[in-house]
């Protein structure tokens, strides 16, 4: 009788691609030659229109995706012929719609809740002189709004922009950036920033510092998939979670304690949504910039801002993975056309703000 | 004898077409055009004392729209104009889902870009004569048409004015009142037979086309031309004043 031979592993880790051990995948090579760090599930082709949301770091996202020839979803634009530095300083062409930056999982949650009309945003301005502040996007007019009725009126006009990119998308990109977050009592809306930083006035009686945990993170993120998909079943998510870390804490910790706090809550809550829904997808930029792998280079000289080196390697890995996952050539970034329309260097990340507020600002 | 000099893009050639009708309506009147098409004046340059044209290119249009000259000297020009540049709005434009602020600062950025701040400055530098300006005219429409622009005309020259031009001690000029729709156009009678800035000095000048909206005829210019001058001659006579009186 002859000897059987059982080619099958000895055990799950004994035949693993290369990728799954430290040693071949990350151990020996440059890393900023590294590849394979992620599998996407599902295409992304030039024609697939590709709204893009959430934090600064989001902002890279929509442009580099223009500058690939893919089909960057812009649903609130500016009038042609103006340039990417008004553009900019206006919110417009940072994100899909002028939302301004959504840095939780709830605030998402209640921009589509408003905008697909399950809530009502409230009668809310902030004044400042004699214009107002829209407290849920202090920056978006940099000189602020001239009446209550132009800052609902421009609600609505990003409410039904935000609608559209969602239903006209193919794949809906967010980038996860905080879980610190202010309440406001009376109308139990949640605002980007706290009440007093960029505009407003804190009143310690009605704003609340109410930090998401995972769970409410979970929960939210989940809720807002789940809305989007009812509206736009063939939407695919693509989350990713900022490597910027906070500028500020208010939670009492040290503020690097509490950044790694809130990224590990945003990065199990991308992971676990990854894992568990078929349309959902982690792209890992988080990792790409914070790696020990990495020594730090993708961080500017403040430990914080990421470089444009870090954003260009992160949108290569994009690019780089999808192509070899499928198969393709990988999107050539095309240089900046002078007719660009927008085309912002840095981002607007309004969280900064909280810096200025610091000891030494 | 008022000197005016002219330095302007291929919206000037509606009063070169106007030009000879309303001297001889206004004998002590005297313009001298200095103009190219699109952004052509970009390469005139300040060199000593005078605005000169640093390209053959622009040195042989100068010599063809002002009958010989190559170069604007302060000393041959009583009064400047700087006609139609920036101001120019996009069929795109709608104000509906914008804030007035933002219409503002567009309406600012492209007046910047345009080739007024650069002349202006240049002037300046050379003259206290008086220096007036007018941007494009407004697209043309008709009179039933509901035309959009971010800002309405008047609301447009004062913000320009206060914003880019006083700085300079400018005057802006708007389009005159008959000319306009809902203060957001040209009527279309305007642009109607209108010409392109080389036709404006042959005898015999071709039309643009006939979908043309944004260029305006001599019959545009003259009523700009019209409305023009008494503030004009208003101000070299203040300016005169105070001369006289050494203020």
């Amino acid at each position: 009788m002859p000897q059987h031979q059982d080619m099958s592993p000895t055990h799950p880790y004994a035949d693993l691609p290369l990728r799954a051990y430290w040693r071949s995948a990350v151990g020996t090579d440059d890393p900023v030659r590294m590849t394979g760090l992620w599998q996407p599930k599902f295409l992304i082709t030039p024609e697939h229109p590709v709204a893009t949301y959430g934090s600064c770091f989001a902002q890279h996202i929509g442009r580099a995706l223009r500058r690939r020839g893919y089909d960057w979803l812009v649903t609130e634009k500016p009038p042609r012929r103006v340039s990417g530095e008004v553009a900019r300083r206006h919110g417009y062409r940072l994100f899909s719609a002028r939302t301004g930056n959504i840095y939780t999982p709830t605030l998402l949650l209640q921009w589509l809740r408003w905008a697909f009309g399950e809530a009502t945003p409230p009668d809310d301005a902030w004044p400042e002189g004699t214009l107002l502040r829209d407290p849920f996007r202090p920056r978006i007019e940099p000189e602020g709004f001239e009446s209550l009725a132009e800052v609902k009126r421009l609600r609505r006009v990003t409410l039904r922009a935000l609608s559209r990119s969602v239903r006209k998308a193919r794949v809906f990109v967010f980038t996860l950036g905080l879980t610190e977050r202010w309440i406001d009592l009376v109308s139990g809306q949640e605002y980007p920033l706290c009440p007093g930083t960029a505009a407003g006035r804190f009143d310690p009686e009605r704003h609340v510092f109410d930090p998401l945990d995972y769970p409410q993170a979970l929960e939210a993120m989940q809720q807002a998939l789940e809305l989007m998909h009812a509206a736009n079943p063939r939407l695919r998510f693509v989350l990713t979670v900022s490597p910027v870390p906070l500028a500020a804490t208010a939670s009492g910790a040290h503020v690097l304690c509490a950044t790694s706090g809130s990224k590990a809550i945003l990065r199990a809550v991308a992971g676990t949504l990854a894992q568990t829904r078929a349309d959902t997808d982690y792209f890992p930029s988080y990792e790409m910039i914070t790696s020990p792998v990495f020594g730090g280079r993708f961080f500017a000289s403040d430990c914080r801002q990421v470089t444009d080196q870090g954003v260009g390697f992160v949108m290569d890995r994009f690019f780089g993975d999808m192509a070899t996952q499928f198969g393709l050539s990988p999107a050539a970034e095309r240089a900046p056309l002078s007719s660009d329309p927008a085309d912002p260097e840095e981002p607007v990340c309004e969280e900064q703000l909280l810096a200025a507020f610091g000891p030494g600002a | 004898m008022i000197r005016l000099c002219v330095i302007g893009n291929s919206h000037a050639a509606a009063l070169k077409l106007a030009a000879d009708g309303f001297c001889a309506a206004h004998p002590e009147a005297r313009l001298t055009f200095f103009a190219a098409p699109s952004r052509g004046t970009e390469q005139l340059q300040v060199i000593e004392g005078r605005y000169v044209a640093s390209t053959p290119e622009l040195a042989a249009q100068l010599r063809l729209t002002s009958g010989g000259l190559d170069a604007i000297d302060p000393g041959a020009h009583d009064a400047y104009l700087i006609y139609g540049f920036g101001g120019r709005g996009d069929s795109g434009d709608n104000p509906r889902g914008l804030s007035a602020a933002f219409c503002r600062a567009v309406v600012l950025e492209r007046v910047r870009k345009s080739l007024l701040p650069r002349h202006m400055e240049a002037l300046r530098s050379l003259t206290d004569a008086p220096v007036f300006a007018a941007l494009t005219p407004l697209p043309s429409a008709d009179a039933a048409d509901q035309p959009r622009r971010l800002l309405r005309h008047k609301a447009e020259i004062a913000l320009v004015q206060r914003a880019i031009c006083a700085p300079f001690d400018v005057v802006l000029c708007p389009q005159p009142a008959a000319s306009l729709v809902k203060g957001r156009a040209t009527r279309a009678e305007f642009a109607a037979g209108s010409v392109p800035l080389e036709n404006a000095l042959k005898p015999q000048a071709a039309e643009h086309g006939t979908l043309e909206r944004r260029h305006m005829n001599a019959e545009y210019g003259r009523l700009w031309l019209d409305g023009f001058w008494p503030g004009l001659c208003t101000a070299l006579a203040h300016r005169e004043a105070r001369q006289r009186h050494g203020t």
